[in-house]
């Protein structure tokens, strides 16, 4: 998975903004969706990234895989990322 | 949201006032030896190009006057793409040729904008002496066999309007995937000349309700991208949430707004985090407020926008720059 084409990422001190050219769409992340979207960057494949959060980010309640199925499933109905091919 | 980023999303840069066109209804009042005394110069260009790169600026658009009558502009753009800056550039069309567009391939390009002010040679040369329509096409044809993104503007006048529909079927059929326009713009060379070009109510009436069915009907097809419709409405929209963006002169200066006549930075004198800094105040500032209620309440403000004025917070001396 990466980011599609025509999206940019820059860390922000709130966490992150993805900015979709093509449409001129900005998205202000939270600092755990903006430690998704490096992952995503750095190449992390799909089923690592919660593993890889989970050092960084607590999970007391265990919704953390939860939610980043629900944001990288948001990602892709928005054709903000796509899959490596 | 300003006051939460660290930098601009978005830089407009235009590179020159200088034009191979001397258009009726050009904003910026550019047209040939209109070139500003203090332009930035290509060092200088370059300079400001690695400042957006440090800033990790995500998108600049290259524009002008005509940014391809600048020498060193397609090396800026190579500088910029080099380094991950989506860019798009918009042009006239007239001097883009088949070296520059295989250039432009090698980069992240998110688009090359071509202006297409009619669908037959008469008209749109009577809005664009001594423009070559043709060669406009030609543009087109070379952006799209490049596989490069391309967008079409449409400026509506008096002079045009009737041939808008076939310039959004002529925008489809080169494969242009956005169509941009909205009501006349009162800016510039067009404020002067605002009794040719301007449309009376029922005509502009027309003309949105026109755009809407047009936008139904186009679905996928193309996007066609009218909204705001008028400068008043895109200055309400800035004054609810002023844009991460930086418009910047060909002379480095910033204007808060294209509407508007504040500058409120100096790229030359300053470092790209001042800018920034100094953008966000003006939007706070009661200048910048009452010039949007009196732009809002009277359009004919606008024409008062090429009139630059710095705001008291921007650090140009009076005679800092020139017009």
């Amino acid at each position: 998975m990466k980011l599609a084409k025509f999206v940019k990422y820059r860390e922000e001190k709130f966490g992150g903004v993805l900015f979709e050219t093509r449409a001129e769409t900005v998205y202000t992340l939270n600092p755990t969706a903006a430690a998704v979207v490096r992952a995503i960057q750095a190449g992390t494949p799909e089923d690592q990234i919660v593993p890889g959060l989970a050092a960084a980010f607590c999970d007391a309640d265990g919704k953390l895989a939860n939610e980043v199925e629900t944001f990288l499933a948001h990602l892709r109905r928005k054709g903000l990322v796509e899959d490596d091919g | 949201m300003i006051d939460r980023l660290g930098g601009p999303l978005f830089v407009s840069w235009q590179v020159t006032r200088a034009c191979d066109l001397a258009c009726l209804h050009c904003c910026t009042e550019s047209a040939p030896n209109r070139r500003l005394a203090d332009e930035l110069d290509g060092e200088e260009a370059f300079a400001f190009a690695d400042a957006l790169i440090r800033a990790d600026v995500p998108y600049v658009m290259l524009c002008g006057g005509e940014p391809l009558v600048v020498p060193h502009i397609v090396a800026v753009a190579e500088r910029l793409g080099a380094a991950g800056v989506q860019l798009k550039i918009e042009t006239n069309g007239q001097a883009l040729d088949a070296a520059t567009v295989a250039r432009l391939a090698r980069l992240p390009i998110r688009s090359i904008q071509v202006s297409l002010d009619g669908d037959s040679q008469a008209v749109y040369a009577r809005q664009r002496p001594g423009a070559d329509l043709a060669r406009a096409h030609a543009a087109c044809r070379m952006v799209r066999e490049a596989g490069l993104p391309l967008e079409i503007t449409f400026a509506p006048t008096r002079l045009n309007l009737a041939e808008a529909e076939a310039v959004i079927a002529r925008a489809r059929a080169l494969g242009a995937f956005r169509f941009n326009t909205g009501s006349p713009m009162r800016i510039g060379t067009a404020a002067k000349l605002w009794g040719r070009l301007s449309l009376d109510a029922d005509a502009l009436s027309a003309f949105r309700a026109f755009l809407d069915r047009r936008a139904a009907s186009l679905g996928d097809a193309m996007e066609l991208c009218y909204l705001p419709f008028s400068m008043e409405d895109g200055l309400s929209a800035c004054r609810a949430e002023p844009p991460a963006t930086l418009l910047v002169l060909p002379n480095g200066w910033v204007k808060v707004a294209a509407a508007l006549p504040y500058i409120c930075a100096d790229v030359r004198r300053q470092s790209l985090a001042e800018v920034w800094e100094r953008y966000r105040r003006a939007w706070r500032t009661e200048a910048v407020s009452a010039a949007i209620d009196r732009a809002i309440q009277d359009p004919t403000c606008h024409a008062d926008a090429n009139r630059w004025v710095a705001l008291p917070d921007a650090g140009i001396s009076p005679n800092g720059g020139r017009q």
